[in-house]
C-alpha cells in the first residue's frame, strides 16, 4: 500500500515535466490543428541553451528568462518561415515539414555540440561564434551553479524529494497562469476565439498571424521551463532528450484532450504515474509502450480525451 | 563534423584503397612472406551515450598505429561509427566488408552492439577482434570471434569476492541494465560467485532499469528500504552517474560496486560529489605504478591533454596487439589472420600480459579501483 502512494508520487514530478511540454502541442493543436512534432525539439534546444548560459555564468532566472525568449523567437520563426508557407496546402504538409524539423534540429545540436551528454557546468566548444559568445563573459573557474532543493521529506515508509514537489508545484502553477491568461487577457482571449471558430474570430478582428505567433511563442516558453527543471533534476541534457520526452507528451496532450489546458496537465501526470507504477513492479522494459497503451486504451473510450469536448469536425 | 567529412574522405579513401590493391599485387608478386600493408576495420560508438568509449578507444589505436611508425606490416584503419546501437554496429560491419573489403576488425565496447557486429562478421568469416566486450556469448561458437579483455564470468566473481572478504558483505542488491547483454551477464555471474563466497541476494532486491531511464529513484527506494550491505551495479556510466547522484540526494548510505562498463571521465562529471567511495573493477588504472603503464599515460596525456581511461588502454593494446598477429600471419588473408590470432600467447600489453584460451577469451587479470569525486585510484590487481 505504501509503495503504491510512494510511485504515485514519483510519477507525479515525472509527469510534470512531460505536462509542462504538453501544453505547447495543446496550444499549437488548439489554434492550427497542427501537431508540432518539432515541439520537443524546442525543449531540448531550450534545455541546452539554459545550461549554458548558467555555465557562463549567468544567474539562473535571467538564463531562465533569456532563454524562454530566445527559443519563443525561434519557435515563431519556425512558424513563420516553415509553417505559414503552407498553410493552405491542407494538413499533411505542415505535419511532414515538424518530423523533418524535428530531425533537422536533432542532428544540428548533435552537428555543432556533439552527441555526448552535457552536465553542469557545460563548455561551449572552440570556434569562432563560441569563441565569440565566450569572450564576451568573464571567465569563471568557479561558477556557483544553482541547484534544485536537495533536502527530503522523510516519512518513513514514504519519501519525497523536495525537487520532486518543487517541479511538480511549477507545473500547477504554469497551468493556472496560463488558463488565466487566456481567459482573462486580450491575447489570450484572441487564441481562445482562433482556437473555438478561426473565419469567425478574423472577422471581428483577431489580428490571425500576431495571434499564431503568440501561441507558438507561449508553447516554446514553457518547453524551455520544463529543460531547464529537467536539465537540473538530471544534471545531463543529450540531443536525443526530446525524442522520448516530446513524444511522451505529445500522448499526454492526446491523452488528457488536445486543444484543453487542464487536460495536457491531467494527461501528463496520468502518464508519469503509469510509468512509475510500471517500474515499480519491476517491469521497467514496458515503461515506454505502456504510455501509449493507455493512450489507446482511452481513445477507443473516448476518442476526445479525459477532459475533452465532443466537436462536431466539418468536414 | 563526421557527417560533413564523409563523402570527401569516403572519395579519397576509395581512391586510396584502388591504389593500394594495385600495390598489394604488385607486392605479393615480389615476395610472399612480408605482407606490408592490411586494411583493418575500426567500429566504435562514436557518437551517442557511450561516446567517451568510442573516442578513448580511438585514440589509444591512433597512438599505438602511430608509434608503430612506418614498420611493416602497416595497419590502414577504416573507422565507422556505430552510434553505440546494435542496428548501427551491424551496419558498420556490413560496409567495411562489403565495399572496404577490410581483412579484420576491431571493435565495439558494449556487449549488445559486438553481439550484433559479431553475427554479420562470422558468416562473412571476417575475423572480428574485441578489446572491450566483456559478455560471455560473444566469442561462443563463433570461431571468427576473439577479445584481448577478460570475461564477465571472471568480473563478476572479482566483484562479488571483493564484497564478501574485503568489505564483509553479506547481503547485497543489484540494478540490472535491462536493455544490455553485458549488463545481464554480469547479474548473473555477480549473483552466483556472491551466493557461492558466502553472501546472499534476495530475488527482490534483483531490481533493473532502462537506458533511456532517467529517473531512478523508485529502484533506489526499495534499495534505501532493505539497507542491503553492498550495491552491485553492472552498467554504463550514463546511467550510472545519474544513479550514484539520486542515491546521495535519498541519503542512501550503501556501497556501490561498478564495472568496466563506469570507466569514463563523464562518470564524475554527471554524479559530481555523488562519484567519490565505490568501488569499480576495469582493465587499466592510469596511476599504476608499473613504468609501462606511466609511459603510455604520459605519451597518452601530450597527445590528447587528458588521462587515459580503460577504454584507451585497451584500444592501444588492440593495435599493437593486431599488429603483431598480422605479423605472424604474414598475409593479408583473413582465415590465416584468424588462426594467427587464435594462436596468439604471452602477448605483453599495458592492461597484462594477454593469451587466447580454446575459447579466443584473453586470460588476465582485472584491476579494482576506489573513486574519489573527479578521479579512479589503483587499489589491486586480481589474477584469474
Amino acid at each position: 500500500m505504501f509503495d503504491l502512494i510512494q510511485y504515485i508520487f514519483d510519477g507525479l514530478a515525472v509527469g510534470s515535466v512531460y505536462a509542462l511540454i504538453a501544453l505547447g502541442y495543446s496550444m499549437v493543436f488548439g489554434v492550427l490543428q497542427l501537431v508540432n512534432f518539432a515541439h520537443g525539439e524546442l525543449f531540448m534546444v531550450g534545455a541546452y541553451f539554459v545550461m549554458y548560459a548558467i555555465s557562463l555564468g549567468l544567474p539562473w532566472h535571467l538564463a531562465l528568462v533569456v532563454g524562454m525568449c530566445c527559443v519563443g523567437f525561434f519557435a515563431v520563426a519556425m512558424e513563420r518561415f516553415c509553417y505559414k508557407p503552407l498553410r493552405g496546402a491542407g494538413k499533411l504538409a505542415p505535419l511532414i515539414t515538424a518530423v523533418g524539423l524535428s530531425l533537422l534540429l536533432q542532428n544540428l545540436v548533435q552537428a555543432i555540440l556533439g552527441s555526448n551528454p552535457q552536465s553542469y557546468p557545460a563548455t561551449l566548444p572552440d570556434g569562432t561564434v563560441f569563441g565569440f559568445i565566450k569572450s564576451l563573459f568573464p571567465p569563471v573557474d568557479q561558477v556557483t551553479l544553482p541547484q534544485l532543493p536537495e533536502g527530503l521529506f522523510d516519512w518513513g515508509q514514504i519519501v519525497v524529494r523536495h525537487r520532486d514537489l518543487l517541479i511538480f508545484v511549477v507545473a500547477i502553477a504554469v497551468t493556472l497562469g496560463l488558463e488565466l491568461f487566456l481567459r482573462k487577457t486580450r491575447p489570450g482571449q484572441g487564441i481562445r476565439a482562433l482556437a473555438l471558430q478561426p473565419n469567425a474570430a478574423r472577422l471581428v478582428g483577431v489580428p490571425f498571424d500576431r495571434t499564431i505567433s503568440l501561441t507558438f511563442f507561449i508553447g516554446a516558453a514553457l518547453a524551455v521551463v520544463a529543460g531547464l527543471l529537467q536539465g537540473m533534476a538530471d544534471n545531463q541534457v543529450t540531443p536525443y532528450m526530446g525524442i522520448s520526452s516530446g513524444l511522451k507528451a505529445f500522448a499526454a496532450a492526446v491523452l488528457g484532450g488536445i486543444g484543453v489546458i487542464p487536460g495536457a496537465l491531467l494527461g501528463g501526470l496520468v502518464l508519469g504515474i503509469a510509468e512509475r507504477l510500471l517500474v515499480g513492479y519491476d517491469l521497467s522494459t514496458y515503461k515506454d509502450g505502456a504510455a501509449f497503451f493507455i493512450l489507446i486504451l482511452v481513445l477507443l473510450l473516448r476518442p476526445q480525451g479525459l477532459l475533452g469536448k465532443a466537436r462536431m469536425v466539418k468536414v | 563534423m563526421t557527417t560533413q567529412n564523409r563523402p570527401t574522405r569516403r572519395v579519397v579513401l576509395a581512391a586510396l584503397s584502388v591504389g593500394l590493391c594495385s600495390l598489394g599485387l604488385g607486392v605479393s608478386t615480389l615476395s610472399h612472406a612480408a605482407v606490408t600493408e592490411v586494411k583493418v576495420g575500426v567500429i566504435l560508438p562514436l557518437t551517442g551515450d557511450k561516446a567517451t568509449f568510442g573516442q578513448e578507444s580511438l585514440n589509444g589505436l591512433k597512438l599505438a598505429l602511430d608509434k608503430a611508425g612506418k614498420d611493416s606490416p602497416q595497419l590502414k584503419m577504416q573507422v565507422e561509427d556505430t552510434q553505440g546501437t546494435p542496428a548501427g554496429s551491424a551496419a558498420a560491419v556490413n560496409k567495411l566488408i562489403a565495399s572496404d573489403k577490410v581483412a579484420v576488425i576491431i571493435g565495439e565496447v558494449a556487449s549488445s552492439n559486438t553481439i550484433a557486429a559479431s553475427a554479420a562478421a562470422q558468416s562473412a568469416k571476417i575475423p572480428l577482434v574485441t578489446h572491450a566486450s566483456t559478455n560471455d556469448t560473444i566469442t561462443m561458437g563463433k570461431e571468427f570471434i576473439s577479445r584481448i579483455c577478460f570475461v564477465d564470468s571472471f568480473q563478476g566473481a572479482v566483484m562479488a569476492k571483493f564484497a564478501v572478504s574485503n568489505l564483509k558483505a553479506k547481503t547485497a542488491a543489484i540494478l540490472v541494465d535491462s536493455d544490455s547483454d553485458y549488463s545481464r551477464g554480469l547479474r548473473d555471474s555477480f549473483k552466483q560467485a556472491f551466493a557461492t563466497a558466502g553472501g546472499s541476494i534476495k530475488d527482490e532486491l534483483v531490481i533493473s532499469y532502462s537506458q533511456k531511464d532517467r529517473d531512478f529513484k523508485t529502484q533506489l527506494m526499495k534499495i534505501r528500504k532493505a539497507t542491503p550491505d553492498v550495491v552491485f551495479i553492472p552498467g554504463y556510466y550514463t546511467q550510472v552517474g545519474a544513479i550514484l547522484r539520486q542515491a546521495k540526494e535519498l541519503k542512501l548510505n550503501t556501497k556501490f560496486l561498478g564495472t568496466d562498463g563506469w570507466d569514463s571521465p563523464d562518470l564524475f562529471k554527471i554524479a559530481g560529489a555523488a562519484a567519490a567511495g565505490h568501488f569499480v573493477s576495469s582493465h587499466f588504472a592510469s596511476d599504476d605504478t608499473d613504468p609501462r603503464v606511466q609511459e603510455f599515460v604520459r605519451e597518452y596525456k601530450t597527445r590528447n591533454k587528458e588521462n587515459p581511461g580503460a577504454m584507451a588502454a585497451l584500444g592501444y593494446d588492440a593495435g599493437f596487439f593486431m599488429r603483431a598477429a598480422i605479423k605472424k600471419a604474414g598475409s593479408n588473408d583473413p582465415k590465416k589472420i584468424r588462426d594467427a590470432i587464435a594462436s596468439m600467447k604471452n602477448f605483453d600489453g599495458i592492461t597484462g600480459t594477454i593469451t587466447l584460451d580454446q575459447n579466443r577469451n584473453a586470460v588476465k587479470p582485472a584491476v579494482i579501483v576506489t573513486t574519489t569525486e573527479k578521479e579512479f585510484k589503483f587499489l589491486t590487481r586480481v589474477y584469474p
